[in-house]
């Protein structure tokens, strides 16, 4: 019974909620599965705190970095005991008029906000990695990518042609440089490879492309983002879709077990 | 109370719930855009109240965690008009008569327990049939495959390399002594993402259990830590070794974004973890734990269903598993052929509405070559619209 019970417990509430789904009547009992739900969650809590308090307190009494837990404990028991006698006094520690929400907007706030803050770095590093030209794929990636990134900034127009024809050039001295393993040593052939290139591409490529996206970068941009881009996107949507309803099902018939004994 | 007349509320009311208040309403027969909760205090008043949340309509209830002595007011939107419902306190509800403006002058006023009549009777919502039908349909491709699987275990389920690369992946992290990371995000139980993660989590501690690797699983949800613990105790005592499962090794960290995002940082960093397994529901920290993976020297593989944070883990780590692979990579590890029937039901379903798709390109297509084709795709859309 201990493994069936919660396959049972699974089995019935689910069929039950998809049932409510198509039952306008029952929005009573949707109500409250929705706060027996809660109600759990918060008897669950308790599991968290017994495991965060006990494995610190273990790690006090055995010496393995007591600065930390025992900073984490010490802050654990204060902002506790502090909550309760907010809520005592007025009904919430987030009552606005509680001090409970000093130590929330001074204290936890800022630390949340640097955390989140800290993410600009890893953004840069991260694209740093990403964007390098490996494959056709990654070129493609770095392409786009460079064109919404300047599609979305101030002054696009300006900035765009200028970055477009530097990056023209510098693909019209890549291919006079390794041209010269197709051609030898013929100078004139490989500068004329790479005036055509980029005459070529500014005359051909920058026109067309424009016309076709609404005469802007502003246009190329949200050309890339609603057409390929949300192509994909929706792709994506559709097939976790998918993938989320035969999930459900293998849960709800006991296939996929892994969560229980 | 009195029947009052409000766009789109049948019934609203307030209750308390371990220090927060609970808003709960629902909807009469008129289909509301959205809805806007706002809370009247001493702090803000009505005049100028505090607006909690902006709701789609398939919200039913909103949790007020400042709690308090307040008052509430639903204000809904229907396409250009909005309507408010009165101010309703703690502890007090109000029933609405269906798009009723005003009660009319011989009616009796009448108590907020009535039930709402008229259509709202009906016992079940034909609006909903495409979608019963829908899933009927899913679940009877669903169990023939079951069928099939049971008669013909072989299926063939094609490769997912962030999936191929687990055994490598703890292998790893036995030669090298180190332990091995998982976390299932910033998730509750109640997300599917998460529970598809735990399914990998109990695949992976199984092969770590084969080669005595450590398993560490920071949790941010206290139902996640119940079920995670079960997953690695199920996975250690399946392998033979219940002697290695350590309950302290998977363990709750804290319920908040960036807190969880900073104590896993600090964890990696500190224990430098062989590989680093981040499978499940992911938000803005994706990127905070990816790359702080690749700084600590481990194999990263990532897998999560929140789309907005693929292109960080794709960029960030050595190996993702995009989207739904996510719910096929317990069946792709274990090769349970029930599992993988399931999969593969969901692929027949997406092939069936490419399928679905392409038609309703031709007949957009045909609709604006010629007119006459309007009227078949107009009814061509109804049959996948809700509501109509």
């Amino acid at each position: 019974m201990q493994r069936q019970g919660p396959i049972i417990t699974v089995m019935v509430t689910s069929i039950l909620t998809v049932a409510l789904f198509f039952l306008p009547q029952a929005e009573e009992v949707q109500t409250y599965l929705f706060i027996m739900a809660i109600v759990i969650s918060g008897f669950a809590m308790l599991i968290g705190m017994d495991s965060l308090i006990l494995f610190h307190m273990r790690r006090v009494q055995q010496g393995e970095r007591v600065f930390y837990s025992a900073t984490l404990l010490t802050v654990f028991f204060i902002t506790v005991v502090w909550g309760i006698v907010d809520w005592y006094r007025f009904g919430s520690p987030f009552n606005p008029q509680a001090s409970f929400m000093w130590l929330f907007r001074n204290v936890y706030l800022p630390l949340d906000a640097t955390m989140f803050s800290i993410l600009a770095f890893y953004i840069a590093s991260a694209a740093y990695r990403a964007f390098r030209a490996r494959n056709f794929n990654s070129f493609l990636l770095l392409v786009s990518a460079t064109v919404v990134m300047i599609g979305r900034v101030l002054y696009a127009q300006i900035i765009f042609p200028i970055a477009l024809s530097i990056f023209l050039l510098l693909m019209a001295a890549w291919l006079w440089k390794s041209s010269r393993r197709m051609y030898g040593g013929e100078k004139a052939v490989r500068l004329s490879l790479a005036g055509i290139m980029v005459v070529g591409a500014i005359v051909v490529f920058y026109p067309v492309v424009f016309k076709f996206v609404g005469g802007s970068i502003y246009g190329l941009t949200d050309w890339i983002l609603n057409v390929p881009q949300n192509a994909a996107k929706r792709g994506m949507i559709l097939g976790l879709m998918f993938g989320g309803v035969a999930f459900s099902l293998r849960i709800m018939f006991g296939i996929e077990r892994s969560w229980t004994r | 109370m009195f029947l009052l007349a409000y766009i789109g509320i049948a019934r609203v009311s307030v209750d308390t719930l371990k220090g927060n208040n609970v808003v709960m309403w629902a909807y009469s027969d008129v289909k509301v855009d959205s809805v806007k909760v706002f809370r009247a205090d001493t702090m803000h008043p009505k005049e100028s109240p505090l607006l909690l949340g902006v709701l789609s309509p398939e919200d039913t209830a909103f949790i007020d965690t400042l709690g308090g002595k307040a008052e509430y007011i639903l204000r809904t939107f229907v396409g250009k008009d909005s309507s408010d419902t009165d101010w309703i306190g703690v502890g007090q509800s109000i029933g609405i008569a269906p798009e009723r403006r005003s009660p009319p002058p011989s009616e009796p006023t009448k108590e907020v327990t009535e039930k709402p009549q008229g259509k709202k009777a009906m016992f079940f919502d034909t609006k909903k049939l495409n979608i019963l039908i829908a899933i009927l349909f899913f679940m009877a491709i669903f169990f023939y495959l079951l069928d099939r699987a049971r008669k013909d275990p072989n299926i063939f389920i094609r490769r997912i390399a962030g999936l191929d690369v687990v055994d490598d992946a703890v292998g790893r992290s036995a030669e090298m002594g180190k332990p091995i990371m998982f976390t299932t995000g910033i998730g509750d139980i109640d997300s599917l993402a998460v529970l598809a993660g735990l399914t990998v989590l109990k695949q992976v501690a199984k092969r770590a259990a084969l080669y005595e690797v450590k398993v560490l699983v920071p949790n941010s949800y206290p139902l996640v830590l119940a079920a995670a613990r079960e997953a690695v105790k199920e996975a250690y005592t399946e392998m033979g070794r219940p002697d290695l499962y350590n309950e302290n090794d998977v363990f709750f960290l804290t319920t908040s974004q960036f807190g969880f995002a900073s104590g896993m940082s600090g964890m990696m960093n500190r224990l430098r973890p062989g590989a680093v397994f981040l499978m499940g529901l992911f938000a803005a920290e994706s990127l905070i734990l990816a790359e702080n993976a690749y700084v600590s020297g481990a194999i990263s593989v990532a897998g999560t269903t929140s789309i907005d944070q693929l292109p960080f883990f794709i960029a960030a780590c050595d190996y993702t598993i995009i989207g739904d692979e996510l719910y096929a990579a317990s069946a792709y590890i274990s090769r349970n052929p029930l599992e993988v029937a399931g999969v593969k039901a969901s692929d027949w379903f997406k092939a069936l509405s490419v399928a679905l798709i392409i038609v309703g390109v031709i007949l957009a297509t045909l609709s604006q070559i010629n007119p006459e084709f309007k009227g078949v795709l107009e009814a061509y859309e109804r049959l996948f619209s809700m509501g109509r």
